[in-house]
């Protein structure tokens, strides 16, 4: 039976992107060139939704530069931000991260042209457009770093390096779920407002090596501006009391961690695990007295071996005469 | 852990943040702050990966079922596909977003359909499941070991890597041949039975008639031959031949030489399936049959048997068989670490992190005494000592030098320096034979803290603490694997074998023989003839499956076997395997030309002037190479070498044939036609000749 001619002439669809029902979306080992990753950018509606997000928080950081009057470093981190999500560097955000850090000490590009403020750490508590800007950033490294790991690598090797022959993982853009754009919006949020809240806390409380309780909250006015120099107790300066406050929130908050997940994982060690501990503890301690009893077994067996070879070459002529001696 | 992105970016951020918070602060606060929001989301994203690892990830459950035919099965058949099933439960109330699965590879099998890896989220108390279809092209044993779960972040900061071990393992039994497929359609008592072998003919329950005779009481009233009684006026008896079976014993070689081969592909596996099918085909033809395994050891028999029972055991026996492996005698320690490791890597992530198995530098250190020559340095020591506490002018000599070099060098300095610089000199010309003995000593001791030597050694260790552990032999073990070169090469072999993992075997010793030529194997076989020539009743046929080609001389045990099987009246059939790269010996001459033909008159071979320079240039390494390599670029020596091997393997084929021969044993190669139906044949043969008239 002969197939039959269709009586229409099928028209493709002009809006329809044929590539992209070419390209499976559950399979994370593809390798994407660079056409395949366009496709994936642009065409595939989950993808897109995180590029639009990305491109939407580099346009902020963009205006907000350029009403500061860094319009050249919005537009090196507008370039060096659409270049990484588009040619997928991923180096890109930390790019973006020092030339923001650059163009907020010199604005205009120019070092040396610098202005600083006294005030500038009170003023800039809760300054909407530092919100703004913070937020902008979290989101686009929040986005590039998904879309990175959508089109190019999402699980890292599992060497230092690549082994030979090991394939890159990609998360599958099937995968993406409806919820998860607003969610990385809504903590990002939370988060930029948590930041603001530490910052506050940074610079509000004062070390106090006298007191019962090493730290203890500033007077109105007294830590946040420079000039003042010897009114921190212990003579430390302003700085200097920043950073013992940080290191003391980073080393508490480690240690609990560490304490919570480190007794967490002993908890869930297994039975080989746990026995793998011991002996390695126990060979640890005793290895140089095992050690040398195992070069004393093994000159043993070489020598057992030797004078086996040595006995046996000795009673095969006789065995071969006993043979061969009889009439 | 800590993945490379997670740790640049952190890096990054960090120092944004330092620059921000203490460098910049009064510039703009900018910085510091998206550099601290930053910090706080990698934290938190760490938090919850670890909330995830922890709670999720380690109780992670595997269940694995294969089926075929549609139903759970303990074991498959070859040829056919079989469906594997796994289920991943999460018990946890936590999900994991982002997640690979990988079932591990098996050995020796083709993916049929379906994807053994899967892309995707966990959700809390749920069941993810992979479902595909595997083939089996040969008999053996199938080990699923476990699946590989990787899992990251989103953003890919952090990154984890567990195994869900669940080792099981499944007898993949030879091709399944239906009781039709086997069958001859033609004729099968058309044959004359050669000269001088005589029919068997015994009064039995058969359907042929053998003989008429006269009545005897007690006689079945059925068996009377009413025309012929009617025609002699006396009762007479009809007598009919006994259907005696006809009995197969296959013999199958299991010896390490025909276990040599890329898995599912040996020798032994051709030779295991052809006995399956044999087996099969015989028992559906109600043919009784048996079964004995030899190697270079020993024989394990079975008596041959027509239940279905015996046909499985039999089948499970030839499916063990088929997975043997070569034994790794021969192999340096280094070669078996560099396949064993990266496998216990993978099997054995959390047994071999450093974290639970680690590796002290001071184990890593040469020591110098172990070396044959390491006294001298003590030696050195001792007459140092000697010359410091017996000879006052050694000592005198050296103080003097020391003020000397003092007041020269550092004469303007202050009191202490000074002193100190003076207790130096004294120090140096007093004892500088121990000085630059010790120096020596470091050096030669700290050359193990880096390069292969560390490499190698950590990786050994780490390997036999995995092995102490499994053996349970404790400390002990892990020591005596570290010291002791064939303890860990026979350790590290049982544990390639057990996961099914080849390495490559040196074929030749360092005398250029082959090691696998595996001699001891015939007296075993003949002793298995003479055992089972023993028990047998009527005319058998014994097949021999074996590699018998380069036995030469030490064939003698199988011939003398054969003759008493021969005296005895039964069949026999050697098949004999055939390597792949060796071409048929009935192909024409002229495509396999002799070496010493090819070769004789052509005058570019080195002679004369030019053979004695070779054999001068040979007579350091570098030139025997250097002299090597050429002549094999110019003559191809590849080729020469394996012509000159073939047509040894075809000479060898030939003496076996023509010895085996002048005993009545017929030789056949397991791919000249079909081998089966060769034996089928020879047992329609041994049936023919008892039944026909």
């Amino acid at each position: 039976m002969s197939p039959q001619k269709p009586q229409f002439e099928v028209v493709e669809d002009d809006d329809a992107i044929p590539e992209v029902a070419a390209l499976d979306r559950a399979d994370g080992f593809a390798v994407l060139d660079q056409m395949g990753t366009f496709r994936v950018l642009f065409f595939d509606p989950d993808v897109r939704n995180f590029v639009i997000a990305a491109f939407s928080a580099l346009a902020m950081i963009f205006l907000v530069l350029f009403q500061r009057g860094s319009d050249l470093g919005g537009l090196l981190i507008l370039i060096t931000g659409v270049g990484g999500i588009v040619l997928r560097w991923s180096l890109a955000p930390i790019f973006v991260l020092f030339i923001i850090t650059y163009f907020m000490v010199f604005p205009f590009g120019i070092p040396g042209e610098s202005f600083d403020n006294r005030w500038e750490i009170e003023e800039g508590r809760f300054r909407i457009v530092d919100v703004v800007l913070t937020m902008a950033i979290l989101v686009y490294v929040a986005c590039h770093y998904r879309i990175y790991g959508i089109s190019r690598q999402a699980i890292a090797f599992e060497g230092a390096a690549r082994r030979r022959g090991e394939p890159v993982t990609r998360r599958p853009p099937a995968l993406i779920t409806a919820t998860e754009l607003s969610t990385l919006l809504v903590v990002a949020a939370g988060l930029v407002i948590a930041g603001q809240f530490l910052w506050w806390f940074v610079n509000s409380v004062e070390v106090a090596p006298g007191e019962w309780f090493p730290f203890q909250w500033s007077e109105e006015g007294r830590t946040i501006y420079r000039g003042r120099r010897s009114g921190v107790p212990a003579g430390l300066t302003l700085g200097f009391n920043r950073f013992v406050v940080l290191i003391g929130i980073a080393f508490v908050g480690a240690v609990l961690a560490r304490l919570i997940f480190g007794y967490w994982r002993l908890r869930n060690m297994n039975a080989a695990e746990g026995a793998m501990i011991l002996l390695n503890g126990n060979w640890e301690e005793t290895r140089r007295e095992r050690s040398r009893l195992e070069k004393w077994r093994i000159w043993g067996r070489k020598r057992a071996k030797a004078s086996a070879k040595a006995s046996s070459d000795a009673t095969s002529p006789a065995t071969h005469t006993q043979a061969g001696g009889k009439p | 852990m800590l993945s490379p992105r997670g740790t640049w970016f952190l890096i990054a951020i960090v120092l944004v943040f330092v620059i921000g918070a203490f460098a910049i602060p009064y510039f703009s606060v900018v910085p510091a702050l998206v550099a601290l929001t930053l910090l706080l989301w990698f934290c938190s994203e760490w938090v919850l990966f670890q909330l995830r690892s922890n709670a999720a990830v380690s109780r992670l459950k595997l269940h694995r079922h294969v089926l075929q035919g549609g139903r759970e099965v303990p074991m498959v058949w070859a040829g056919l596909g079989f469906e594997v099933h796994l289920d991943i439960e999460n018990p946890s109330r936590v999900g994991i977003p982002f997640a690979v699965l990988e079932d591990r590879p098996v050995v020796a099998t083709e993916r049929v359909s379906g994807s053994a890896q899967l892309f995707t989220p966990i959700p809390a108390q749920s069941t993810i499941s992979i479902t595909y279809t595997l083939k089996a092209p040969s008999a053996g044993v199938l080990r699923f070991e476990g699946l590989k779960l990787r899992v990251a972040d989103l953003h890919g900061f952090f990154y984890r890597r567990v195994f869900l071990r669940n080792p099981v393992e499944f007898l993949v039994l030879p091709p399944l041949t239906d009781d039709e497929g086997r069958q001859r359609a033609t004729k099968r008592f058309n044959t004359l039975p050669p000269p001088g072998i005589h029919r068997l003919r015994r009064p039995g329950s058969g359907s042929e008639l053998l003989d008429l005779r006269d009545y005897r009481p007690g006689d079945q009233p059925k068996m009377i031959a009413w025309k012929a009684s009617a025609r002699r006026d006396r009762l007479i008896t009809k007598e009919f031949e006994n259907d005696v079976p006809v009995r197969c014993v296959l013999f199958l070689d299991t010896s390490q030489g025909v276990r040599l081969g890329p898995p599912g592909n040996t020798l032994l596996t051709r030779l295991g399936s052809v006995a399956g099918a044999v087996a099969q085909a015989a028992a559906a033809n109600r043919d009784i049959v048996g079964l004995t395994t030899f190697d270079e050891v020993e024989s394990k028999g079975t008596l041959p048997a027509r239940t279905k029972i015996h046909m499985i055991n039999m089948l499970r026996r030839l499916a063990e068989a088929s997975s043997l492996q070569p034994g790794v005698a021969g192999v340096a320690p280094e070669q078996l670490t560099r396949r064993a490791y990266p496998l216990a890597q993978d099997l054995y992530p959390e047994l071999m992190s450093r974290k639970v198995n680690s590796m002290p530098l001071g184990r890593l250190w040469i020591p110098l005494l172990d070396r044959k020559w390491g006294f001298l340095a003590l030696i050195v020591i001792v007459i140092n000592l000697i010359l410091v506490y017996f000879f006052r002018d050694w000592r005198f000599d050296a103080l003097n030098s020391a003020g000397r070099n003092t007041r020269l060098a550092v004469g303007n300095w202050s009191f202490f320096p000074k002193l100190l610089f003076f207790g130096a000199m004294v120090a140096w010309h007093m004892f500088w034979p121990i000085i630059l003995t010790g120096l020596f000593w470091f050096f030669h001791s700290f050359r193990g803290w880096f390069g292969n030597n560390r490499k190698e050694l950590t990786r050994r260790k780490q390997l036999a603490a995995v092995f102490a552990l499994q053996d349970g032999t404790g400390a002990d073990g892990v020591e005596r694997y570290v010291m002791d070169d064939d303890s860990y090469a026979t350790r590290v072999a049982a544990f390639l074998q057990q996961h099914q993992i080849r390495c490559p075997i040196p074929l030749y010793d360092e005398k250029g023989v082959y090691r696998f030529r595996c001699e001891a194997k015939a007296p075993v076989l003949a002793n298995a003839m003479m055992k089972a020539v023993g028990h047998a009743r009527d005319n058998e046929l014994y097949v021999i499956l074996a590699d018998l080609a380069e036995l030469g001389k030490q064939l003698a045990p199988i011939v003398r076997a054969c003759q008493v099987a021969r005296a005895r009246h039964h069949h026999l059939l050697v098949i004999v395997p055939w390597p792949a790269d060796v071409p048929s010996p009935d192909e024409p001459e002229e495509v396999f030309p002799v070496v010493a033909e090819e070769f004789a008159d052509d005058d570019s071979l080195p002679s004369g002037k030019a053979w004695k320079a070779f054999k001068r240039s040979a007579r350091n390494a570098k030139g025997r190479d250097a002299t090597l390599a050429s002549i094999a670029r110019k003559f191809n020596l590849v080729q020469i070498v394996r012509r000159s091997l073939t047509k040894q393997y075809h000479e060898s084929f030939r003496t076996l044939r023509r010895e085996l021969g002048r005993v009545g044993a017929t030789v056949v190669r397991v791919n000249d036609g079909d081998a089966v139906q060769i034996v089928l044949d020879r047992l329609d043969r041994l049936r023919g000749m008892r039944s026909r008239r």
